[in-house]
C-alpha cells in the first residue's frame, strides 16, 4: 500500500516538475501562430512567466491587420488537472461596437478533471452575464445570455440571432466540426 | 530519506530536460502586427499646384476612370466598410434581404462577387475579371454606428487658408522656446495624447486651428503617446511636406490636413 502511494506521490510530482518547467512563453507564441492563420495577431503585450502561470498584459487585437480590441489582461494556469484562462477587461473597437456593447468585464474558461469532456466559459459585460459550454468531443458550443437593459434596447438587430428562451434569456449553438 | 531526495532530485532533473525537449520543437518568437510609421500622412491633398504638374495629374485621372467604368450594382446595398484599399470590411445585403447583413473582408467572395477594394464612400466587388461599384446607402437613421464611424473618420477640416509655410517651420526649428510662448499642452494621464491647455490668440497655432480642450492624439501617422514619439517627429519635420493632425475635440476625432509650402 505504501509502495503505491510512493508512486502516486512521485508521479503527481512528476507531473508537477513538467507543468512547471514547460516553456509557457514559447507555448504561447505557438498559439500566436496558429491565430495568425486565422487572421488574428496579439500585438504589443507584456508576457510574465512564473511558476504554472502565465501572464498576458496589456495586448492589442488585430483582425484582418484592423485594431479589434484591447485586452488589459489575460492569465493563464496550467495545473493539468485544472486549467483556467482569465482574460479581464476587454476593450472592442468600432466595428464591433456596432454589433455588441464594447466593454466586457471578464471572459473565464475553466477545465477541469472532473468535468473532462467540458471546457465552461463564463464572462459578464455591458451585455450582461454569458455561460457557454464547449464540448470537446462533438466540438458544440451551447451559449446562454442574460443581456443587461443597454443589450435589449440598443442591440437588437444582435440578439434576433438567438434563440430566446421562456425565462427571459437567449442562446445560441453552434458546431465547429 | 537521502534515497527520497535523490528520487525527487532525479524527477526534477528529468522534468526539466523534457521540458527542455520541447522547446526545442516550440517557437522561439510570437507574432506582432508590424505598423509602418513614417512621417508621411495616409493621403496627400491634391493642390492646384500638383495638378499643374501634368504626369500627377494623368496618373490620378486614369484612376478615376477605371474606377467610374465600373458597372453599379443595383441588387446589393452597402450598409458600412470599414479600412481603406485592401485592408478592411464591407457590410453587405441583398435588397431583398436588406436585414440580413453579411461582413466580407477584402479577398472575400459575396454572391460570387469578389471584394476587391474598399474606397472612402463604396467598394470595388470584382466577378468574371469585370469591376463593379457599390456605394454606400446614405442613411438618416442616427443608431447606424458604422456609417456614423465612417462619416467620424471623414471628418476632415479644411484649413485651406492656413497652410503651413517652410518659413514659420524653420523659424519654430530655430527658436523653440517660441512654441511654447504660443501653445501650452500637457500630456493626458493615461498616455492618450497631448491637451491644448492654451493657445495664443491670432497666433500661428490659433490660426491652425488648434484650439483649447483639443487632445492632439496623432500627427503625420504617429500615434503620441510619448514625449520620445513627439520628438521624433520634431526632428523629421524639415523633411515633411504635408502635415496630418488628429485632434479630439468634444469626443469627436478632427483630422486636421496642411500643406507645408
Amino acid at each position: 500500500m505504501v509502495k503505491v502511494l510512493k508512486i502516486i506521490g512521485f508521479s503527481l510530482f512528476f507531473i508537477a516538475s513538467i507543468m512547471f518547467f514547460l516553456p509557457k512563453t514559447n507555448f504561447y507564441y505557438l498559439v500566436e501562430n496558429e491565430l495568425k492563420k486565422q487572421n488574428i495577431v496579439i500585438s504589443n503585450e507584456t508576457i510574465i512567466e512564473s511558476g504554472f502561470k502565465l501572464d498576458i498584459k496589456d495586448a492589442d487585437v488585430f483582425f484582418n491587420s484592423i485594431k479589434s480590441a484591447k485586452v488589459k489582461d489575460i492569465e493563464i494556469t496550467s495545473l493539468l488537472f485544472y486549467n483556467s484562462v482569465d482574460i479581464t477587461d476587454v476593450k472592442l473597437y468600432a466595428l464591433a461596437g456596432s454589433f455588441f456593447p464594447t466593454k466586457i468585464q471578464n471572459i473565464t474558461f475553466r477545465y477541469t478533471i472532473l468535468n473532462p469532456l467540458n471546457i465552461n466559459i463564463n464572462a459578464n459585460g455591458g451585455f450582461g452575464k454569458a455561460k457557454a459550454t464547449f464540448s470537446i468531443v462533438d466540438k458544440r458550443l451551447h451559449l446562454t445570455i442574460n443581456p443587461s437593459k443597454k443589450m435589449l434596447k440598443r442591440y437588437k438587430k444582435t440578439l434576433r440571432f438567438l434563440t430566446k428562451n421562456k425565462d427571459g434569456a437567449y442562446s445560441y449553438d453552434t458546431n465547429f466540426n | 530519506m537521502i534515497q527520497i531526495l535523490i528520487k525527487i532530485l532525479t524527477i526534477v532533473i528529468v522534468a526539466k530536460f523534457i521540458s527542455l525537449v520541447i522547446l526545442i520543437f516550440l517557437p522561439k518568437d510570437g507574432v506582432e502586427q508590424s505598423i509602418e510609421t513614417n512621417f508621411t500622412p495616409k493621403y496627400h491633398r491634391i493642390s492646384f499646384k500638383n495638378m499643374l504638374d501634368s504626369s500627377k495629374y494623368k496618373q490620378i485621372e486614369t484612376k478615376k476612370t477605371t474606377y467610374e467604368a465600373g458597372i453599379v450594382l443595383k441588387n446589393m446595398i452597402l450598409k458600412g466598410l470599414y479600412g481603406s484599399n485592401s485592408n478592411g470590411f464591407a457590410i453587405i445585403a441583398l435588397k431583398s434581404k436588406p436585414d440580413e447583413t453579411s461582413i466580407i473582408s477584402v479577398g472575400e467572395d459575396f454572391q460570387g462577387y469578389e471584394l476587391k477594394n474598399i474606397l472612402k464612400q463604396s467598394i470595388i466587388l470584382v466577378k468574371n475579371s469585370k469591376e463593379y461599384i457599390l456605394k454606400i446607402k446614405k442613411s438618416k437613421s442616427k443608431d447606424n454606428a458604422t456609417i456614423d464611424y465612417v462619416k467620424k473618420k471623414e471628418n476632415i477640416q479644411d484649413i485651406d487658408k492656413n497652410n503651413i509655410s517652410k518659413k514659420d517651420i524653420n523659424y519654430y526649428i530655430s527658436n523653440p522656446k517660441s512654441i511654447w510662448k504660443d501653445i501650452s499642452i500637457v500630456q493626458l494621464k493615461d498616455k492618450s495624447g497631448f491637451k491644448i491647455t492654451r493657445i495664443k490668440k491670432g497666433s500661428k497655432m490659433d490660426r491652425l486651428g488648434l484650439k483649447k480642450g483639443d487632445v492632439i492624439i496623432k500627427a503625420n501617422n504617429i500615434e503620441l503617446t510619448s514625449i520620445k514619439n513627439v520628438m521624433k517627429l520634431y526632428k523629421n519635420i524639415k523633411d515633411i511636406t504635408a502635415m496630418e493632425i488628429v485632434v479630439l475635440r468634444n469626443n469627436t476625432e478632427v483630422e486636421l490636413m496642411y500643406e507645408i509650402d
